[in-house]
């Protein structure tokens, strides 16, 4: 498969969020700014990134038998790591996001694609596996923030690494407003809005490309 | 190799080389949390004295542990800032939380009530969160002789409100006892 069509899946085919359903907890956690749903998508971006490197390497030496605790402790060698990083150089990122960057251990997406992908594949396939899947991760937070805090806030802001503000702009008055946008409700009917919208556009353009295959079967034949 | 043996070593290397990879990775970054963290308490004490154009020479801080109890709500004192110009003491203090542990900054001055910072808390929105941010409004130039019971009310959060409360309080009865020895 060329390296191209890797990424491209995990971003639209095989997007972790709206076709796998996959990292559910970080993205309804996580999501209710723009500014902590870049930095839990970066955190995973690297964790997985990591993860599959050395998964993808170490999977021919790995017993089978032993195989998912020793990508558990990768995993979560990994995570620790990052999350002792980011509280040493991005201490805002890392008060933000909370207990949520430790849970990225858990996260469905990173021992998954371990699992379904690198353990099975070479080691360039997987570092494009992993940066597919983790620009699709990130669209989906990206998308599901930016409605969020729009609508819960009317304001579209950013921190630098250490958490002070680098600008807000309000773009909705305050009363108008629905702070429902920004509690835990808001965050699954956002993402379920987002799932069925994802949804339906991906089938308009199967159903369109599969017309279009019909009709040029029918003229060739 | 037998398997017994096998799988098991290996899964022991595995540990072995992932527990020495972290313990490299802590000993990079603990200094360097340890001077973000005394980085951002001197500029939280900086700030919270702000109102009297305290510098930074002004303050004098003490490392003391003035209050270490499991059966106050495991609320602590990690430091003492005291500005004898304005006869002003603020304290940071850390205490457990519905959502576990949080830190914030209390001040004194003037006989009043300086202010409240915070300093990170974990806590939800709508409960404790809503609780720790109106607690400098609540709080900011009422009178010291008064409990901070008499101006924070929080009903339905208690699990957040008593520890914190119950630092402030403790935080009051010190500055109280500080300020009869400057009189003196």
């Amino acid at each position: 498969m060329k390296k191209g069509t890797i990424i491209l899946n995990g971003i639209i085919k095989e997007n972790p969020t709206f076709v796998l359903f996959l990292g559910m907890c970080p993205i309804l956690a996580t999501s209710s700014s723009i500014y902590s749903a870049i930095g839990m998508s970066v955190c995973v971006f690297i964790v997985l990134l990591l993860s599959n490197i050395i998964i993808s390497l170490v999977s021919r030496i790995t017993p089978n038998e032993i195989r998912i605790p020793v990508y558990i402790i990768i995993i979560a060698t990994i995570v620790s790591a990052i999350s002792m990083l980011v509280n040493a150089f991005a201490p805002g990122i890392y008060s933000t996001l909370g207990a949520y960057l430790q849970l990225i251990v858990v996260n469905c997406i990173i021992l998954g694609r371990a699992e379904s992908y690198a353990s099975k594949n070479k080691v360039v396939d997987s570092i494009m596996d992993a940066i597919g899947i983790s620009l699709g991760f990130l669209l989906a937070m990206f998308i599901v923030a930016f409605i969020r805090e729009l609508f819960g806030t009317g304001c579209l802001s950013m921190n630098d690494l250490s958490g002070n503000p680098l600008f807000s702009i309000r773009i909705i008055p305050e009363a108008f407003t629905i702070p429902l946008f920004v509690q835990p409700t808001g965050a699954f009917l956002v993402l379920g809005i987002c799932v069925a919208a994802f949804v339906a556009i991906t089938t308009s353009i199967n159903n369109k490309k599969a017309n279009k295959a019909k009709k040029l079967d029918k003229e060739a034949a | 190799m037998n398997k017994l043996v096998k799988l098991p070593l290996f899964l022991g290397i595995c540990g072995a080389a992932c527990a020495g990879i972290l313990a490299g990775v802590y000993a990079l970054t603990s200094p360097i949390v340890e001077a973000n963290k005394a980085k951002a308490e001197a500029e939280a004490y900086l700030k919270i004295f702000n109102k009297y154009n305290v510098l930074n020479t002004e303050i004098t801080v003490e490392k003391t542990m003035m209050l270490e109890d499991d059966t106050l709500y495991n609320s602590g004192c990690e430091s003492v800032a005291t500005v004898q110009r304005i006869l002003g003491r603020a304290y940071t203090c850390k205490a457990t939380g519905y959502g576990g542990e949080f830190s914030f900054q209390v001040a004194f001055a003037d006989g009043k009530y300086l202010g409240y910072t915070d300093l990170g808390n974990n806590e939800t929105s709508g409960f404790g969160k809503d609780l720790i941010a109106k607690i400098d409004n609540l709080i900011s130039n009422k009178d010291v002789n008064n409990a901070v019971n008499d101006y924070v009310e929080f009903s339905g959060v208690s699990k957040t409100g008593k520890p914190l409360t119950t630092a402030i309080e403790v935080c009051r009865l010190d500055y109280l006892s500080w300020l009869d020895t400057q009189s003196k």
